[in-house]
């Protein structure tokens, strides 16, 4: 209890007082001046655009974080397979992560903008440009945005998680003729499953960063396919619909919450 | 024992920290803490309405010069101990003919030092006399030279100073400046003009203190030999900056942002006038000379242009040195009105500082939108400005949250007067009350040939000419894109109400901006639009901004028009300021006229400078105060403000009726003809009366956003290249401000 409380401490300052602030004014009017009950939460859930959004946010983390999950432990095989380069497809994987999110922009610019590069291939090979950020191939970049982001440091966490796995167990498998295939699904597998509900959550969490880039790139009106509930938020605050503002987050927080309850129910039977 | 030792060292530490505690919260009180003294400006007119320059005698009375003929080859002289009482006294001297007056300066004992110059069609000459007892003027023979040894351009030639010794230094206006000895002769030149660019300079009598505005340092240089002292840099950021040398050789920087003083060797700029508590903030007003008195007063000249004055500023020690109370004014944009309510709020509070707090700042790398969130977390809070400028804000949404102050009882007192134009002044009126309240406003104007002036009544007519007129062009530049710019402000009002977008109202305005752009005539698309950006259409600061490329201004129709190639142009007119191109334009093309912008909608207008109070305000008398000066004849009546016309008659009329003859603009050059010309004086009052009468016929607020008018001519593209029909546009329009209407 004396290590964590500094940390518990900031925790409750920073994130807890401020919710539970938040908590207090979605059953209060904009200016917090009067008690409206539930009309903020019913006002929200009647709110086309909050509907959109959250659509398209689970919409989001239902593509991205099992593509995540799965994509970067097959590399994570793959990579720790490796003798002599595992070090450098390390560093390479994980580049991404440390390039900023306005470089990240500019690339994005680079690539799909109007006259940008993917456009003046597609013209050169005689087809039709297409609009990249006005139609719904904006999602998809999205997608495809987060997952070469995140994927290196998933990866770097599923090989913390396979170099705890004794080696011996592979040795033993294998004088009893299983293959590598037998050997991931009956040796890795099982042996990653407790790190695989750190980085799931760490995978969701993650995804809401995303945002960054879809803002800088197609500002506070994104083409509808990506427009994220972080934008609604935003655009709410600067409105200063405080009410729908703080309605929304309780509701959201609210579902990450029970889903990671869920999660760790899961996990929690499945483990014993 | 040790146990008892422990127990008298806590006992101890906590008796100390009690302690300090009582003597940090308990002290003798702020009143006695609190700095005290401070320059306190009084203002006294002149004798005369214009004059040429103000100067220092030996005995430190102030002496200021006026033509005493219309010739300018008489002067005549006031002196002042004071500045309360002046009396004339007979100039002795008169300047050869033609012959202007430049500058002057005396020497220790009084002598006069002149400087005029003579200027014909092929050059400009300037002369350096000495005024005799008797009067008459000995020329000095200068040996003119700049920083290279040449003879300079005599037309910088621009103030002049004598040294200690006797020595003439003339300044060159942007170039540096000579020393000559009295008989002419040149020794020294400071300043490098091929380096930097030079202002102002001030001598001390041994030194010469120059202004490099380039590297915003002051050089000191010595007279005795011409080297260049010491440097030492300065604020520049308080518009142009002047320079004056002092009693004990200290030296002096003035601007808007106050008086700074560096003592004789110094190192160090101390502001010992604070601009932002007197007239030096005031937009309108230009100060010209300072002078120390020797009562330790400062005393300064300034002009709106109309008014010459003398400020004085008093120590006075018995005033807080910053007032108590501060009435934060915020707003997005810098905006001259504010600057100038602010100073005259000055004069008549001086126990309160008004501090105008600008987000878009010239070094600001903020967003729009990150300032108006973090005005909102203040507000949310219950802090936040006591007053909000709230162009470029969303002002529905802050009047439906209650975010401001009721200000129907303040401006019940100003209705009373009748100088108000009402219709602008109750744009935000609602059931509940008046929370905000547009300061300007601008119209969009049409203007054509009188005789078809009766044929644009409405969008429909305006199509229904330029099909029936197919030989040139409705407007110069007929490319849907930019008539939809064009004409947005005085049609969206007919069909956008709040999140509502009436179909047939926007299926109406894009068949009628169909067929204008679709007819033969030969359209002029500006030269960005042919390199596939957009055009421009500039329409002020106002929250109802359609601007798209805020930067560019509409002159290119303008221009069509004005040179026959268009029957109309349309001019978002933003104040006085803003009737200059298109009553040039007017003149050139005859018998024309202006009327404001038909449309979808009737009399539109922009309301801008939208003011409102912060309900949380503990200052809410002073920000009414403020709110009223913003509205008074003398703030409105500033014709630098392009925010747009003011809502107050009596300061439009002033406006109006003010006169420039004297003064000769022209405008030239379109994309089409680099060549094309219009020239002549300022328009006349009766050119500006026409104006006058269209500001008092607006009916219809335009206050659409930028966002969404963006997202309206984004997806009608597709309508006017053929790849969809006006259903289909019309259900893409929805489905992409949907999301936005009801967020």
């Amino acid at each position: 209890m004396l290590f964590i409380a500094p940390s518990f401490f900031g925790v409750c300052v920073f994130v807890l007082l401020p919710f539970l602030d938040v908590i207090r004014r979605s059953f209060l009017n904009s200016m917090g001046s009067r008690f409206v009950g539930l009309q903020n939460y019913i006002s929200v859930l009647n709110n086309e655009a909050f509907r959109l959004a959250a659509g398209n946010t689970i919409k989001f983390a239902l593509i991205c974080i099992p593509a995540l999950v799965a994509g970067s432990l097959l590399l994570a095989v793959l990579v720790n397979s490796l003798k002599r380069s595992s070090d450098l497809w390390k560093t390479c994987f994980l580049l991404p992560l440390a390039i900023p999110a306005a470089s990240v922009v500019l690339i994005w610019k680079l690539f799909f903008h109007e006259n940008g590069l993917l456009n003046n291939a597609l013209i050169a090979a005689g087809l039709e440009p297409v609009s990249f950020m006005n139609s719904g191939a904006a999602f998809w970049i999205l997608v495809i945005s987060y997952l070469w982001k995140n994927t290196g440091y998933d990866m770097i966490l599923w090989m913390a998680g396979l170099s705890g796995i004794p080696a011996d167990l592979y040795e033993a498998a294998q004088l009893d003729g299983a293959g590598p295939v037998r050997q991931f699904f009956y040796i890795t597998v099982p042996n990653l499953f407790t790190i695989l509900f750190t980085i799931f959550i760490l995978s969701l969490l993650n995804s809401f960063k995303v945002f960054r880039e879809a803002y800088l790139v197609a500002g506070e009106h994104p083409h509808t396919s990506m427009y994220l509930l972080q934008h609604l938020f935003n655009n709410w605050f600067t409105n200063l619909d405080m009410e729908k503002l703080c309605a929304g987050a309780v509701m959201m927080a609210l579902v990450i919450f029970g889903l990671i309850l869920l999660l760790q129910r899961a996990w929690g039977e499945s483990y014993d | 024992m040790k146990r008892n030792q422990r127990i008298i060292k806590k006992g101890a530490a906590m008796l100390l920290c009690i302690c300090l505690l009582f003597t940090a919260s308990c002290g003798s009180g702020e009143e006695e803490n609190r700095a005290m003294g401070r320059y306190v400006e009084h203002q006294f007119a002149f004798p005369v309405e214009n004059f040429s320059q103000m100067l220092q005698r030996s005995d430190g009375s102030i002496d200021v010069y006026s033509a005493a003929d219309e010739s300018g080859s008489r002067y005549k002289r006031y002196n002042t101990m004071d500045g309360e009482k002046w009396e004339e006294e007979k100039v002795l001297w008169t300047l050869p003919a033609d012959e202007y007056f430049s500058g002057i300066t005396y020497d220790k004992e009084d002598n006069t030092f002149l400087i005029t110059m003579q200027y014909d069609d092929q050059k400009i000459e300037a002369s350096v006399y000495r005024a005799e007892a008797g009067g008459e003027l000995k020329e000095i023979e200068i040996d003119w030279k700049d920083s290279t040894g040449a003879v300079p351009d005599m037309g910088l030639v621009d103030g002049i100073a004598l040294t200690d010794k006797g020595d003439l230094l003339i300044g060159l206006m942007g170039a540096g400046v000579g020393q000559y000895g009295s008989d002419g002769t040149y020794k020294n030149y400071f300043g490098d003009s091929s380096r930097g660019f030079y202002g102002e300079f001030a001598t001390d009598g041994e030194k010469v203190y120059l202004i490099d505005e380039s590297s915003g340092e002051v050089l000191c240089y010595s007279t005795e030999d011409g080297t260049l002292l010491n440097t030492v840099a300065f604020d520049s950021s308080g518009d142009s900056t002047m320079i004056e040398c002092g009693a004990e050789n200290a030296v002096y920087l003035y601007n808007r942002n106050g008086i700074f003083r560096m003592n004789d060797g110094g190192s160090i700029w101390e502001k010992i006038v604070d601009g932002s508590l007197n007239s030096m903030t005031i937009p309108s007003i230009y100060f010209g000379f300072l002078i120390e008195g020797k009562d330790g007063a400062y005393y300064m000249s300034g002009s709106d242009g109309t008014e010459s004055k003398l400020y004085k500023y008093v120590y006075d020690k018995d005033i807080a040195t910053l007032p108590e109370t501060e009435l934060i004014v915020y707003s997005l944009y810098d905006n001259t009105s504010l600057r100038q309510a602010a100073g005259e709020f000055q004069r008549s509070h001086p126990d309160t500082r008004v501090n105008i707090q600008v987000g878009m700042g010239e070094e600001s790398a903020a967003t729009e939108s990150d300032l108006i969130r973090a005005l909102n977390t203040e507000l949310l809070n219950g802090e936040g400005p006591d007053v909000i400028l709230l162009d470029g804000m969303p002002v529905e949404s802050y009047l439906e949250k209650g975010v401001f102050s009721d200000l129907t009882g303040l401006l019940a007192d100003l209705s009373a007067d009748k100088t108000m134009n009402e219709t602008v002044l109750n744009t935000y009126k609602t059931k509940e009350g008046i929370y905000a309240i547009p300061t300007r406003f601008s119209i969009p104007t049409l203007f054509t040939d009188k005789s078809h002036a009766g044929e644009f009544s409405d969008l429909e007519s305006m199509a229904a000419f330029a099909k029936a007129h197919a030989d040139k062009p409705l407007f110069g530049n007929k490319t849907p894109k930019h008539l939809m710019e064009l004409l947005l402000p005085s049609c969206a009002p007919a069909w956008i109400n709040g999140s509502e977008m009436n179909k047939a109202g926007l299926a109406s305005f894009l068949e009628n901006i169909k067929a204008i752009s679709d007819t033969p005539a030969a359209s002029y698309p500006s030269s960005e639009e042919e390199e596939g950006n957009s055009g421009g259409y500039a329409v002020g600061m106002g929250t109802a901004g359609v601007s798209i490329n805020k930067a560019k201004k509409n002159t290119e129709d303008l221009y069509h028009w004005a040179f026959g190639r268009a029957y109309a142009t349309i001019e978002n007119l933003t104040g006085k300021a803003s009737l200059t191109a298109p009553i040039l334009a007017m003149r050139k093309q005859g018998n024309s006229t202006a009327i404001l912008q038909p449309g979808q909608a009737e009399g539109v207008y922009i309301p801008a400078g939208i003011a409102a109070i912060n309900a949380k305000t503990e200052l809410k008398e002073s920000a009414e105060d403020f709110l009223k000066g913003l509205l008074s004849e003398s703030v409105q009546s500033n014709w630098q403000d392009t925010g747009g016309f003011p809502i107050n008659q009596d300061a439009l009329r002033n406006l109006t009726e003010m006169r420039e003859d004297d003064t000769y603009i022209s405008t030239r050059g379109s994309s089409y003809d680099e060549n094309e010309e219009m020239e002549g004086v300022m328009p006349a009052p009766e050119e500006k009366r026409l104006f006058e009468e269209l500001c008092g016929l607006v009916k219809t607020p335009y206050r659409t956003d930028r966002t969404l008018a963006e997202m309206i001519i984004d997806e009608a593209q597709g309508y006017f290249t053929g790849e969809k029909d006006i259903e289909k546009t019309i259900a893409d329009i929805e489905e992409a401000t949907k999301l936005y209407l009801s967020e």
